[in-house]
């Protein structure tokens, strides 16, 4: 790790499940400040590589680096599905994981809610929060404990157009604040509004890096998703 | 966090979810009412608290098993299905601690059912089998509340030891369906496979009088029975020999511990 802002670095990461190989000699490294946006196919391994860089699962070979030592907690995670458990509150799920953390004080829940817009519904049962809101609450439980990457999995998949832009506002708000922040997402017109980098993965490995304005001019193509035609047809095509 | 912040968090989040599903809640009040009705149709609770205690002890070990795995069989596997899984990981929270925080929280809540309608039970007895039961007794011979007391710790270690094999299949489990099928198998093998294995190697002479007594302590039905056997319906009759005690209580230990560290151990990776 050279640079300060630097916070993650991974080299040469594969993974396999079984025969297939979906990683293969992936290197990713990132900064705090910055949203990353990994996008690819359907079963590209966005979400797996996403896993591995979060260290809940272990890559078959490579070597991750994080520079976090001060920090309470090094990744924040928001799962592609999340799901509360029913029969809590609003704050009552936030106050669990925020339980987990030493020095979060009880003030925490409040001002959480109140980042992600969630402060009206914090007495209301999670069972009754529409998916976008789930989604609000899972992005505020990634944020206990102030980790400086914070790994997410296709946070507006499903999601309306409003929803969608709230979610990748409150992230670009989250990477504002300091954190490096790495979502997956099929939302080529919201990456190319607030991604700082793009990761296109193809083929097990990092096809197309760079910010978006940037590789949509080198690769000479309008818009990203004209990138994601060009790159995946041609490779299917080889 | 320090190291059973998490483990304690986790464990008051279980009974608070438990006490917050009406599914629980209905499956407690169902297990109550058959246990109330079975000692006092038996005449039990009628005649005093040792015939209580033997009234109850079979539908208790069907019972119990059918509570316990219905309490655990699902605990890890939701979390993980969820991904509830991976972000409590990235809170540092270990294994041990979740595993025994989830099975702790949960335990409290099976024994909550368990010994309710024992209680009310007590209370029937008291009530209705005449003031002749006064003594609290140490020695055989004498009916006493104690007896229903000792039943009622059996039955906690008992579904002790069941929710800690629930606990395990629901680790090691992939999807709910698996579970299920799990369940299942594993109850057969303990309820009637135990039995069963016994009786066929009595019937094939394979097995001698004295092996017996330690054989039905293996599994944790038959570990229930005979203590049962031997600490409360044996407080009537000296000539009971169903078991023997030691064996009862290390299979009800083994039958506790070992499914826990299986959970641990399978739970995820470190």
């Amino acid at each position: 790790m050279s640079q300060a802002k630097e916070v993650l670095r991974a080299k040469n990461i594969s993974h396999s499940y079984g025969d297939l190989e979906v990683l293969e000699d992936v290197s990713v490294t990132a900064e705090r400040g910055k949203m990353y946006a990994l996008i690819g196919a359907n079963g590209s391994g966005k979400t797996t590589l996403l896993k591995i860089l979060a260290n809940l699962l272990p890559p078959d070979t490579g070597d991750i680096k994080t520079a976090t030592e001060d920090a309470a907690r090094t990744v924040g995670y928001l799962p592609q599905q999340p799901s509360f458990r029913k029969g809590f509150t609003v704050a009552e799920t936030l106050r669990f994981y925020t339980r987990l953390m030493e020095g979060v004080g009880e003030g925490y829940v409040e001002d959480a809610l109140d980042d992600v817009g969630l402060s009206e519904a914090s007495d209301r049962s999670v069972s009754g929060l529409s998916g976008g809101m789930t989604r609000l609450l899972g992005v505020a439980q990634s944020r206990v404990g102030d980790p400086p990457i914070m790994m997410v999995d296709e946070p507006t998949s499903g999601l309306d157009p409003e929803m969608t832009g709230r979610i990748f506002e409150t992230l670009g708000d989250i990477a504002d604040d300091g954190a490096a922040v790495l979502l997956t997402t099929h939302d080529l017109d919201r990456v190319a509004r607030h991604a700082d980098e793009v990761l296109l993965i193809n083929d097990g490995g990092v096809a197309v890096s760079g910010p978006p304005d940037e590789i949509t001019e080198t690769e000479d193509v309008a818009d990203l998703a004209e990138l994601f035609d060009k790159v995946v047809r041609r490779r299917g095509e080889e | 966090m320090t190291r059973w912040q998490g483990g304690r968090t986790v464990f008051r989040r279980e009974v608070m979810t438990v006490l917050r599903t009406r599914a629980y809640v209905a499956l407690g009040v169902g297990y109550a009412t058959v246990v109330v009705a079975a000692a006092w149709f038996s005449g039990g609770a009628e005649s005093g608290y040792l015939p209580a205690a033997s009234s109850l002890s079979t539908p208790t070990e069907l019972l119990v098993p059918v509570v316990a795995f219905a309490l655990g069989y699902r605990v890890v596997l939701s979390d993980r299905v969820t991904g509830e899984l991976d972000v409590l990981k990235t809170y540092g929270l270990g294994r041990a601690e979740y595993v025994l925080g989830v099975y702790a929280g949960r335990l409290v809540a099976l024994s909550v059912v368990l010994v309710a309608p024992l209680i009310v039970v007590g209370g029937l007895v008291w009530t209705y089998s005449g003031p002749s039961i006064t003594v609290i007794a140490w020695h055989g011979g004498v009916d006493s509340p104690l007896l229903l007391a000792r039943f009622a710790v059996l039955t906690v270690a008992f579904g002790a030891a069941v929710l800690s094999v629930a606990v395990a299949v629901s680790a090691v489990s992939g999807s709910v369906r698996s579970a299920l099928a799990l369940v299942v198998l594993v109850w057969l093998a303990l309820a009637l496979g135990a039995d069963l294995g016994v009786v066929s190697g009595v019937v094939a002479e394979l097995v001698s009088d004295d092996a017996v007594v330690w054989l039905t302590s293996l599994s944790p039905n038959t570990a229930f029975r005979g203590l049962v056997l031997e600490t409360v319906v044996g407080v009537a009759s000296s000539q009971v020999r169903a078991t023997s005690v030691t064996a009862s209580g290390v299979s009800l230990t083994f039958w506790t511990v070992v499914p826990l560290a299986v959970a641990v151990r399978k739970v995820w990776e470190e």
